[in-house]
């Protein structure tokens, strides 16, 4: 390699004869040098330097007849020869080319479209997991809050394909039930096969970017065309065909770029640029699997700025923008697209629905028919309350007539996932104080408050003391005691520790229904409460465990919110006092998608028809 | 003080540490010797290079961890030489053979050979069987599985062993379920007792038929896809199973099973199982037909629910008596389901019958098998230990481990923290320095500086390589791991420490070199004193031991250490 004319660029690997392909003239057209040269502070040459082997004489084999070009040799002098001919000769040739570049394009999509749009209708089942994600556009269509693993682009689209065709939301999409009369299922399926009809049209553009011939990229949307599986997959409404149209967008894009490496900044590289910095934030927006594709962008960004990093000619202020418009273009873009998606899943999806209980109290009090709007505010001494543990299962801290088997033989405390009256707790001062009880003498709880919470139906002490828990036994039981002030006991007091204020407006701190987020802190053994994510055994129903942390740990198993409050003494809250700002939401949910992906691990002694391993895809061993 | 410490225990880790310290060595030597290929000494350091490698693998599993590291290296040095056009073909091979014999092949038989000396030692029966398969422990002496008839009939009584979990026999004994039916108990028990005795039987309608029959008094063999009952010869219930979720298991897809029914009852449909013979014995092609005691591995698959009898190591609760759990899978992969027929009872059977015993396993099966059941202990060892850490924490030693504590003394697993700390350094800053170094290339800056870009990579880069395929494979475990977990690391990366200082420093004048290496040498031995009192369990005070104290979270206890009062 110590000639420094030999050209090993790759497009000269892949596709040795078609080294410049189709487009090539139109953007070098010295714009974009110019530009550079802006960028870059150096004076543009007056007169171009002499074009080298490569940029003056590229190979069109796509029009060199064979009798001319045999060899590579003559192939030179044939291209050599054109380049001598007239302006006008060349123009023609490219329009030439340019109006069979869209041929080739439109035939691709005819026969694509034919083959995916073919006895679509045919089956009028719900097929496959067409019951999930049908069902999750339907939810769309109804505004009802819903929990997936898969972030919300795709199945919004085929929301919108199922509102195109006037659908009420009155089918519910189970599997394997036959669609009622109004239930326009084939333009849903036709509007998603349409995702996939683009395949085979990207896969020709992918293929002319990286310089391969038109005949050769001609077969490769072919072949894309009749692979039965792409076909297949593409048919119905799932979101596989989104997710691969999206897919393809990145990488027909991020080969435009590829092609356009030479002339960085120009009109032509921006345009595909961008281009890959929209794909990638659909792409990732449509299932999480895109985040491959954003990795495949990534490295291939990787290698190219190493590459610029070794060419001396360009200056700092040349790397500075190849860096910036990479990072705007390619991490800033998709960031905001992906985050887009979930401000319009949340601005949509504004009723109460089966996902409800995947995010927090504060989010849930902001959906209609959650029951949780119309509550009071301030939490005050005499206020019926449910206690929320931030842990996600934990549920409502719970108490039941069962004792514990061993240990205190106290009565149980759990966590428990279902509305119940045994979730109602009453907050009281500690023994020997009594509170207000109207609307004049009426006190409320603030930071910093020693409260004793007795359970409603029992009325038994929120208890705890120096009994080893069930199952996690380093840490303290914690029982219902007592009967409410009848044998008062220093142990039923605790501090209310507020961590974290979301609403507005709350000078004395006081403790505030959903919008306070805080810690119950033990006087007597200096413990909090905690949630500790463990099951307790049948004995007390397999509900969440209880404890009193010696640690003290700060995270989330130790935070609580008050979920429901009853006062018939104070009016009810400001709608705008109990919103939970966005960015919480969206980090909430994207926390709890990657905790249901993680659930679903397989059973591994289970047989499961249709599963399959990754080392069997190459080669179809299924 | 850390390499101390547990040096002076009876650990595993100082032989493990010595073996990889004499593998290094000897690979060090080895490369002396690369000018005089095929020498004698070549072949002698290679050898025991391998030697060695294979002992450290058989101290610990860690010793993976070497091979991964030299083989490496031999894939460096063998790619270099690939581009060495001076070596011929002819040589190359020879070079790549006499690498593949000796430190693939050499490993292995040093591994097997230690094994062979591991179970000649311990012949005799001990706690250890119930973690082996049959065929395994009926090597062992004080284990006499013996034979037993090989065909089985129809009122046979039998021991049946789940196959895949050694965890026991299917057994069935007079305590009812809980959960689900209430119903009698069917769980696995690790012992040989009467009430694992089941009689197979015909159902209702083949019994019907069979009297009616010609021969009505013919012993009938079992064979492949026969229904068949289990009838618990001790308290005459029944192995039933039906639409109830099992105890522990609550998968919808796993059905309970029990012992139904009462001496006369007759039974209900719920108590038909279909025999399955997946696998047999190669030499008898018949095992795979017909039920023989031993040969056949079988599936018993309940007719009703189309579900195989299936067992997975959970334990059932105390009124279960802490026995495994037995339930009914549908859909169930092959492994778990299987069972198999260890000792078969029929007074009809005449005494010349063909007998059938377990085969005696090969000693690299037995190796294959022990490395097996290693393995999966090994990563079943995920219970919470109050000195447990996670790799990420060792470098900067944030935490020591309490080995022993008495009123005034105590032993407290804590590195000289000068050479960890620095250690850390010497390995981190290597890979900076190749980063520079690669990015500087690409400018079309060359530095070979004097040779010593060459001399680093060979040597640092080694420990180097070393240290990072002993440190960053315990990130990907799930299992419980500790600070001594990285000792092996940490001599690499001390040696490597070294290294780095004799380059950085070799343009400086040999007294300044003389005065940094004299530092640093007494800066360690001064903290090594320092620290010697919980490395030794030796007495010292409370005000040394709070001042040594430089984290919180090094949590040796200075209370028990007396105050020292300072007359003035």
């Amino acid at each position: 390699f110590t000639n420094p004319n030999f050209d090993f660029t790759p497009s000269n690997r892949i596709c040795p004869l078609h080294a410049m392909s189709l487009f090539e003239y139109s953007a070098a057209d010295g714009g974009a040098k110019r530009r550079m040269a802006k960028v870059t502070g150096e004076s543009m040459p007056e007169a171009s330097p002499p074009p080298t082997y490569s940029e003056a004489c590229p190979l069109f084999t796509g029009d060199i007849s064979d009798d001319e070009a045999t060899s590579k040799g003559n192939a030179m002098k044939a291209c050599q020869a054109k380049a001598s001919r007239p302006d006008t000769a060349l123009r023609q040739r490219n329009e030439w080319q340019l109006s069979q570049y869209w041929v080739h394009i439109a035939v691709l999509t005819v026969f694509s479209a034919i083959t995916r749009f073919y006895k679509i209708g045919f089956s009028n089942r719900v097929i496959f997991d067409e019951a999930h994600h049908m069902g999750f556009g339907g939810k769309y269509v109804n505004h009802t809050f819903y929990h997936d693993v898969h972030p919300p682009l795709a199945k919004m689209l085929i929301g919108l394909s199922e509102a195109l065709t006037g659908f009420d939301g009155s089918f519910d999409f189970k599997s394997g039930s036959r669609f009622p009369a109004n239930v326009n299922y084939s333009f849903m399926r036709l509007f998603n096969a349409s995702f996939g009809v683009t395949l085979a049209p990207m896969a020709y553009a992918t293929m002319i970017n990286l310089g391969c011939s038109p005949n050769a990229a001609l077969l490769a949307g072919l072949l894309v065309c009749f692979d039965n599986a792409l076909c297949t997959i593409s048919r119905f409404a799932l979101l596989d065909a989104m997710l691969l149209c999206f897919t393809a967008m990145s990488v027909v894009s991020l080969s435009g770029l590829y092609k356009y490496r030479k002339q960085p900044f120009s009109a032509a590289w921006f345009k595909w640029l961008l281009a890959t910095g929209v794909s990638l934030g659909l792409v990732a927006s449509a299932k999480w699997v895109g985040f491959l594709a954003v990795a495949l962008v990534g490295l291939y960004t990787l290698y190219e700025l190493y590459d610029i990093f070794g060419q001396k000619e360009v200056g700092l202020t040349a790397h500075i923008w190849h860096w910036t418009s990479r990072v705007v273009a390619l991490v800033a873009i998709p960031v905001a697209i992906y985050m887009l998606c979930f401000v319009i899943h949340f601005s949509l999806l504004y009723k109460s629905g089966p996902g409800d209980a995947e995010m927090d109290s504060l989010f849930q009090a902001g959906l209609q028919g959650s029951g949780l709007q119309n509550q009071p505010l301030d939490v005050a001494y005499g206020s019926k309350i449910t206690l929320k543990s931030a842990h996600p299962g934990a549920g409502l801290l719970h108490s039941h007539t069962d004792a514990y088997p061993d240990g205190s033989k106290q009565q149980q405390i759990t966590g428990y996932s279902h509305k119940d009256s045994n979730n109602d707790w009453i907050v009281k001062k500690i023994h020997g104080q009594g509170f207000g009880n109207t609307t004049d003498t009426i006190e409320f709880v603030k930071n910093g408050d020693i409260v004793r919470l007795v359970h409603e139906r029992t009325s038994r002490n929120l208890h705890s003391h120096t009994v080893a828990a069930h199952v996690s036994k380093r840490d303290w039981e914690v029982s219902g005691y007592g009967l409410d002030g009848t044998y008062p006991d220093i142990n039923d007091h605790w501090r209310v520790e507020v961590v974290e204020e979301l609403s507005k407006n709350n000078p004395e701190q006081r403790l505030r229904t959903l919008a306070t987020r805080f810690r119950l802190r033990h006087i007597g053994q200096n413990c909090v409460l905690r949630a500790t994510g463990k099951s307790l055994p049948q004995w007390a129903w397999r509900q969440a465990e209880m404890v009193c942390d010696r640690r003290n740990h700060l995270d989330e198993k130790t935070l609580w919110n008050v979920e429901h409050h009853v006062n018939p003494l104070l009016p009810p809250a400001e709608p705008s006092q109990l919103k939970s700002p966005f960015l919480r939401n969206f980090v909430r949910l994207n926390l709890a998608m990657a905790r249901s992906n993680n659930a679903l691990t397989p059973d591994k002694d289970k047989f499961d028809a249709l599963a399959s391993s990754p080392q069997d895809w190459p080669i179809m061993r299924l | 003080n850390a390499l101390l410490t547990q040096s002076r225990l009876i650990l595993l880790d100082a032989s493990l540490i010595f073996f990889t310290g004499l593998t290094v060595m000897f690979w060090a030597l080895f490369f002396t010797e690369s000018h005089r290929p095929f020498g004698n000494r070549w072949w002698g350091y290679l050898l025991l290079t391998g030697v060695n490698l294979g002992n450290a693998l058989s101290c610990k599993w860690v010793g993976l961890f070497l091979i991964a590291t030299i083989g490496v290296w031999t894939l460096k040095d063998l790619w270099e030489k690939l581009g060495d056009l001076s070596i011929t073909p002819a040589q190359y091979f020879k070079h790549f053979v006499a690498r593949a014999i000796s430190l693939i092949v050499v490993p292995l038989v040093v591994y097997l050979f230690w094994f062979q000396v591991h179970f000649s030692v311990l012949h005799k029966s001990g706690d250890g069987n119930a973690f082996m398969s049959p065929e395994f422990q009926n090597t062992l002496d004080g284990v006499n599985l013996g034979h037993t008839p090989r065909d089985v009939y129809y009122g046979s009584r039998v021991r049946i062993r789940h196959d895949a979990t050694n965890a026991g026999y299917l057994h069935s004994h007079l305590s009812n379920y809980e959960t689900g039916s209430k119903q009698q108990q069917i769980t696995l028990y690790g012992f040989r007792d009467d009430n694992n005795y089941w009689v197979l039987t015909r159902t209702e309608d083949s019994e019907e038929a069979h009297q009616n029959s010609t021969t009505p008094n013919e012993l009938q063999q079992i064979k492949d896809g026969d229904i068949v009952r289990l009838l618990h010869w001790r308290t005459h219930r029944r192995l039933h199973s039906h639409n109830e979720r099992p105890p522990v298991t609550t998968n919808d897809y796993q059905n309970e099973v029990s012992g139904y029914g009462w001496e006369g009852f007759k039974g209900d449909s719920n108590d038909h199982w279909r025999v399955q013979i997946l696998e047999g014995d190669s030499s008898i092609p018949d095992s795979k037909k017909k039920l023989m005691s031993i040969h056949s591995k079988f599936r018993l698959v309940h007719v009703n629910q189309r579900c195989a009898l299936f067992s997975n190591r959970k334990k059932l609760p105390k009124w279960g008596h802490e026995q495994v759990e037995v339930s009914c899978m549908k859909s169930a992969k092959f492994p778990k389901t299987l069972w198999r027929i260890e000792s078969n009872v029929n007074e009809n059977i005449p005494a010349s019958a063909p007998l059938a015993e377990y085969r005696r396993p090969s000693l690299i099966q037995k190796v294959l098998e022990a490395t097996a059941v290693m393995w999966r202990v090994n990563n079943g060892l995920t219970k919470s230990h109050p000195y447990e850490s996670r790799p990420h924490t060792w470098p900067w030693m944030r935490r020591g481990m309490a080995f022993w504590g008495s009123d005034s003394r105590s032993i407290y697993l804590l590195g000289t923290p000068i050479l960890w700390w620095l250690s850390f350094v010497a390995v981190t800053s290597f890979a900076a320095v190749q980063v520079v170094l690669f990015l500087r290339d690409r400018r079309g800056f060359h530095d070979r500086l004097l040779g010593a870009r060459e001399r680093y990579m060979e040597s640092v880069g080694f420990l180097s390589i070393g240290w990072v395929l002993h440190w960053i494979p315990f990130f990907l475990m799930g299992r419980q791991l500790f600070l001594h977990h990285y000792l092996p690391a940490l001599w690499l990366a001390i040696l490597a420490l070294v290294g780095s200082l004799d380059l950085f420093t070799r343009r400086l004048s040999r007294k300044v070199r003389q005065v940094l290496m004299f530092a640093l040498l007494l800066a360690t031995v001064r903290m090594y004193f320092q620290y010697s009192h919980i490395a030794y369990g030796s007495p010292w005070t409370r005000e040394g031991c709070e001042r040594s104290k430089w984290f919180k979270s090094w949590d040796y206890d200075c209370s028990r250490f007396p105050v020292l009062h300072v007359t003035t």
